[in-house]
């Protein structure tokens, strides 16, 4: 009976280590300047222009911005093109909800806006990047979304 | 008499072992366990991710920043916008220029936190005062819209928006607020207006040059006492005047219609084609955007700080 009870005590031991020895699940969290760096560095965009928390409501209006926990930010400067950027990473999962509202608010306008203006460069805006991964929403808008949303997910795996 | 409940199974040891040889096979399944469990931790750390610094593309650098955690500001109802960053035109101009910026009024409110940051946010070498136009209203179009675009004035000080002309300033609006309620509550003390180039491909001259008197007219009776400089549209590349339908010659015209149009109504007007273009009225490289028709950063600081200094000087743009 007690050789009984150890084997239980053995199995209990495998289980338990076992339970520890399983990879944990890990957040990966990259800083939003980092994400759009390397996006970026292999993907072109036109006059780049960063944004911060203090002029983005130019272009991001619906975006409530106290609602931002860290963000990068480029809009094309010379108004030209719909090329953009946007990595936000918000303070908590409901307000990257409403954050991912706003930035499909924009990217609606940005297709309202660039239909009739440039219909050529629409083809930025019809496969554009708008996601939300955790806390983050991720808006990409250029000339090569597939790659940059390539390279924006290996920064977060 | 068989005791046979009594009688030892001679089978218990067979049992006996069976159980040993267990608990050792749960051990040696429990330390190899272990020994995986440690190994994956060890090589599953999660590698550093390395990137290449962002080129700089166009006449923008690339680089990002992380921002600061500040106050939102509304683009059209905040009154006390901050101080916005400039662009800068390369690399080593930004870096040149990091101390010269301080002389400017922009001050760089972007909390920066790496090299590659600090390249890309410094002041570009602004020859204007950013503060000198903190009570000017700029109307326009997507040209405008590079004012604030590039970071050289805060949105609060542009009334732009991609594809208006002359007739659809008056018409439409900018995320809601109409130009008349922009006027009303801002209150500029100069309106600065550079309107036309959208209407250029579909819109006659003599269309666009009867709306924007009217619009003049409006914003006199609603702001007399305020100063209404008009702008000429700014030229094309040759390439941008060969294949669209913006072409210099009707560009040349519109600008003499323009400033006809001041005239008449009393107000300036101010070229800024001729200084943008080369010897054949093209739009010089370092100033024209890809597309041959919008604007790079270097176009902006001119532009202000002509209008700077003709506004200061009292200089007649007409002559």
């Amino acid at each position: 009976m007690s050789k009984i009870k150890i084997v239980g005590v053995i199995f209990a031991v495998i289980l338990c280590l076992t339970a520890c020895g399983a990879k944990e699940e890990t957040v990966v969290e990259p800083a939003p300047a980092d994400v759009t760096a390397a996006v970026m560095s292999v993907v072109e965009l036109s006059s780049p222009s960063e944004k911060t928390l203090e002029n983005i409501g130019a272009y991001y209006t619906d975006l409530d911005t106290s609602s931002v926990a860290e963000m990068s930010v480029y809009v094309c400067g010379s108004g030209a093109y719909p090329d953009e950027i946007a990595v936000i990473k918000f303070k908590d999962a409901a307000k990257a909800e409403s954050g991912f509202e706003a930035v499909s608010a924009r990217y609606d306008a940005m297709v309202k806006t660039f239909i009739d203006y440039t219909p050529d460069e629409m083809y930025k805006l019809d496969s554009a990047v708008l996601e939300k991964k955790g806390n983050y929403v991720i808006f990409i808008a250029s000339a090569d979304n597939a790659k940059a949303l390539a390279i924006a997910d290996e920064l977060f795996q | 008499m068989q005791k046979n409940g009594n009688r030892k199974i001679p089978s218990s040891k067979i049992v006996n072992n069976l159980l040993s040889i267990l608990i050792g096979i749960c051990i040696v399944v429990c330390l190899v366990l272990s020994i995986i469990a440690i190994a994956k931790n060890i090589t599953e750390e999660p590698p550093a991710k390395e990137y290449t610094e962002p080129p700089f593309v166009g006449d923008m650098t690339a680089a990002p920043a992380l921002t600061t955690m500040t106050d939102p500001a509304d683009p059209f109802t905040e009154p006390t916008a901050p101080a916005e960053v400039l662009s800068t035109t390369t690399a080593q101009t930004a870096a040149e220029t990091t101390e010269t910026a301080e002389t400017t009024t922009a001050e760089a409110t972007t909390a920066t936190t790496t090299a590659a940051t600090t390249a890309a946010v410094t002041a570009a070498a602004a020859d204007y005062n950013k503060e000198y136009f903190s009570n000017w209203l700029f109307i326009g179009d997507s040209i405008f819209t590079g004012l604030y675009g590039y970071n050289f004035l805060d949105s609060t000080n542009v009334f732009a928006k991609i594809g208006f002309s002359p007739s659809s300033v008056r018409t439409s609006d900018v995320n809601g607020t109409t130009v008349y309620q922009k006027l009303a509550v801002a209150k500029p003390e100069v309106i600065c207006i550079m309107l036309g180039t959208n209407g250029l491909a579909y819109l006659s001259t003599d269309t666009m040059i009867a709306d924007y008197g009217k619009f003049i007219g409006e914003i006199r009776d609603l702001l007399p006492d305020s100063r209404i400089i008009v702008l000429s549209i700014t030229p094309v590349t040759k390439k941008h005047s060969d294949e669209k339908p913006e072409t210099l010659e009707i560009i040349t015209a519109y600008n003499e219609a323009l400033k006809t149009l001041a005239e008449d109504s009393e107000v300036d007007y101010f070229d800024i084609f001729t200084e943008l273009s080369d010897e054949n009225g093209y739009s010089k490289t370092e100033y024209a955007e890809n597309d041959g028709l919008h604007l790079k950063g270097a176009a902006y600081t001119k532009v202000l700080s002509m209008l700077e200094e003709y506004v200061e000087d009292g200089d007649n743009g007409n002559e």
